[in-house]
C-alpha cells in the first residue's frame, strides 16, 4: 500500500531535518583550526602576568620580572609531551633571533615536578641556552590546559598573546611585530 | 457486591470512595515521599560519612571535586593525578590551611582557567539549559498532575450531582462489574473521551516529573566525572568494602575515604586500606600524610607488596627521592607484582635509576 500524503510529508521533514544537521556538523568539523599553534583565549590576555619564580634548571634562580624591558615566551614543558619536542627547532631558532638583539628571550617552565631531572637533561642536551625554571605554581597561575602552551608577554610585564601547540620562529616574530604596531614594544 | 444492593446505594458507595480524604492524602504523601527520596538521592544527601566535621585533608578533597582537570578528559581535580591537578590540590590544601574562603579560590581559579574549570558551570548562555531544563520538566509535571487530579476529583463530585447520571469511570480502578465494559453507547463517548483525556493528562504529568528527575539525577551523577581509570584501581585480594572504596576512590576520594577510615576504625592496622589512604593523600599532594600511612602500612605487613609501590610512587615524584624509590621499585618487582601494576612499577623503576643516576 503507497502512504498517504501526510506520513510522506513527515518522512520528508525528517529528512530534510537530518540533512540539516549532518551539514551543521561537517561545517563545523571543516572549519575547526588546525592542531598546530593557534591563539587561545585566556582570562590573563591583557592582564598583568602572573609571577613567576624558582630554581633555574641549570642551577641559579630565575623570576618573570627580571625579564622586564624584553618581550618573554613563557614555554611551558614536559619531556613527555611529544609535541614540545618537535617545537624545539623553532624555539631554538626564535632565542637565537633575538640573543644578538637581547629584546625577546624564551623562558622554559616545567609543566610536572616528577619531570624535572629530564627536562634539564634534555634541555642541555639540546643546547637550550635560555633560563628554565622549575615553578609548580606557575601551571596554575596560567592556567595551562595542555602542553604545548606558550604565553607572549609583553616587555611592560602584559600577558599579549597566548598560543596553543607547537609554535613557529617566523609566527612569533609577527607576533611580536603586532605587539610594536600596539605598542607594547617598550616597557 | 451483593445482589440486593441497588444501584443508588453502588453509586454512593463509589462517590464515597472517591471523597475519602485518607484515600486522597495517601496518595499524595505517596507522592511527596518519592519526590523527596529522588531529591535526596540527586543531592547526596544520602550519602555517608557526612556526619563528622571534615579534616583539611578531607575539605581538600571535597573542593577539589568541584573543579574539573584542566588536563584531562572529564575527570576531576580530586579524582585526577596529573601534574596540574596535583598541584591544585596542593594550592587548595595551602589556601584553605590560610583560611581562604572557598568563594575566593573559586574565584581565583576561574580567572585562571575560565568557567570550564568548574564541573558545574554557572547558569549563563547555553549552560542555563542545563540548569533550567529539569526544573522546566519537574515544573511542567507537576502542573500537569495538579490539573490531572483537580479533574480527577471533580468527576467524583459530578456522579453524586443531582442529575443522577452516571460518572465517568474511575481512571485508577478499571470498572470490576461486566456491563462497565460493554461497548459504550452514544451517551457515554464523551466521558469515554473525557477519561482518555484525564488519562494523558496523567501520564504527560508523570512523564515529565521522570524526565526532569531523571535529568537531575544524572547532572548530579555526572558532576564526579569517570576517570579514564588510574592505578587506583590495580589493589587486589581484599575484601569487597575495600573493593568498593577501591572504586569509589577514582571518582570520589572523600566518599572512599570514608569507608576506608571505616575499616581501619575496625583494624588500625589493615595494610590494604593503609596503602590506598596513604595513596589517595598522595595524589592530593599530601606527601607528608600519604607516607606516614604507607609506613604504617609496610609495618603492619612487610610482604604487602601495593604498599612498597605506591611508597616507592611517592618517593620518587613527591618526595624526590628516586634513590630510596629504586630500592622499593626493585624490592616489588622481585616478588612478583600484580600484572596490572607491573608495567606502570617497570617505567617507574627506569624513570627512578635515570632520577638517581
Amino acid at each position: 500500500m503507497r502512504p498517504t500524503g501526510r506520513p510522506r510529508r513527515t518522512v520528508l521533514w525528517v529528512v530534510v531535518g537530518t540533512a540539516v544537521v549532518v551539514a551543521a556538523l561537517i561545517a563545523v568539523v571543516a572549519s575547526a583550526q588546525p592542531s598546530s599553534e593557534v591563539e587561545g583565549k585566556s582570562p590573563l590576555l591583557g592582564g598583568p602576568a602572573p609571577a613567576i619564580s624558582g630554581p633555574g634548571l641549570g642551577g641559579g634562580h630565575y623570576s618573570l620580572a627580571q625579564f622586564r624591558g624584553r618581550w618573554v615566551l613563557v614555554n611551558f614543558m614536559a619531556t613527555w609531551c611529544e609535541d614540545c619536542q618537535q617545537e624545539m627547532p623553532q624555539l631554538m631558532e626564535f632565542a637565537k633571533q633575538h640573543a644578538r638583539a637581547g629584546d625577546a628571550t624564551v623562558l622554559t617552565v616545567a609543566d610536572d615536578p616528577s619531570d624535572v631531572g629530564q627536562l634539564r637533561r634534555y634541555l642541555a642536551a639540546e643546547g637550550a641556552g635560555w633560563p628554565a625554571v622549575d615553578d609548580p605554581v606557575a601551571t596554575v597561575s596560567y592556567g595551562i590546559q595542555g602542553l604545548p602552551s606558550s604565553f607572549l608577554v609583553a616587555p611592560d610585564g602584559t600577558v599579549f598573546a597566548y598560543l596553543i601547540g607547537e609554535v613557529r620562529a617566523s609566527e612569533l616574530d609577527s607576533w611580536l611585530q603586532q605587539g610594536a604596531a600596539k605598542g607594547f614594544g617598550a616597557a | 457486591m451483593g445482589s440486593g444492593a441497588s444501584p443508588e446505594a453502588g453509586a454512593e458507595g463509589v462517590a464515597a470512595q472517591r471523597r475519602d480524604p485518607r484515600r486522597s492524602a495517601v496518595l499524595w504523601a505517596a507522592i511527596l515521599i518519592v519526590l523527596g527520596l529522588a531529591l535526596a538521592v540527586g543531592s547526596g544527601a544520602l550519602r555517608t560519612g557526612g556526619d563528622k566535621a571534615p579534616s583539611v585533608y578531607q575539605r581538600t578533597l571535597q573542593l577539589a571535586g568541584e573543579y574539573r582537570c584542566p588536563v584531562c578528559q572529564g575527570e576531576s581535580v580530586a579524582a585526577s593525578s596529573a601534574p596540574e591537578a596535583v598541584e591544585i590540590k596542593s594550592l587548595l590544601r595551602s589556601w584553605l590551611q590560610q583560611g581562604r574562603s572557598e568563594a575566593e579560590i573559586r574565584s581565583y581559579l576561574v580567572a585562571r582557567y575560565g568557567p570550564s574549570i568548574l564541573e558545574e558551570p554557572p547558569a549563563s548562555g547555553l549552560s542555563i539549559v542545563v540548569w533550567a531544563l529539569p526544573c522546566l520538566a519537574v515544573g511542567l509535571g507537576a502542573a500537569a498532575l495538579g490539573f490531572g487530579f483537580r479533574r480527577w476529583r471533580r468527576a467524583g463530585a459530578f456522579v453524586e450531582g443531582p442529575t443522577g447520571l452516571p460518572g465517568p469511570p474511575d481512571v485508577l480502578e478499571p470498572p470490576t462489574a461486566p456491563a462497565a465494559r460493554a461497548v459504550p453507547g452514544p451517551a457515554a463517548v464523551p466521558h469515554v473521551r473525557a477519561r482518555r483525556r484525564q488519562q494523558v493528562v496523567l501520564f504527560t504529568g508523570v512523564a515529565l516529573m521522570v524526565v526532569g528527575v531523571g535529568l537531575w539525577a544524572l547532572d548530579r551523577l555526572s558532576a564526579p566525572r569517570v576517570p579514564g581509570g588510574t592505578i587506583t584501581g590495580g589493589l587486589t585480594g581484599i575484601q569487597a568494602e575495600l573493593q568498593q572504596a577501591s572504586a569509589l576512590a577514582a571518582t570520589d576520594p572523600v566518599a572512599a575515604l570514608a569507608v576506608y577510615d571505616e575499616v581501619l576504625t575496625g583494624d588500625p592496622a589493615q595494610p590494604v586500606a593503609l596503602t590506598a589512604e596513604g595513596w589517595i593523600y598522595a595524589q592530593a599532594g599530601f606527601a607528608g600524610k600519604a607516607m606516614g600511612l604507607l609506613d604504617k602500612a609496610e609495618r603492619a605487613d612487610p610482604s604487602y607488596g601495593p604498599a612498597h609501590f605506591y611508597r616507592a610512587l611517592v618517593l620518587l615524584d613527591y618526595d624526590r627521592q628516586p634513590g630510596a624509590a629504586v630500592t622499593e621499585l626493585k624490592w616489588y618487582l622481585s616478588r612478583g607484582p600484580d600484572p596490572s601494576l607491573s608495567s606502570v612499577a617497570r617505567k617507574a623503576l627506569g624513570r627512578a635509576e635515570s632520577e638517581a643516576g
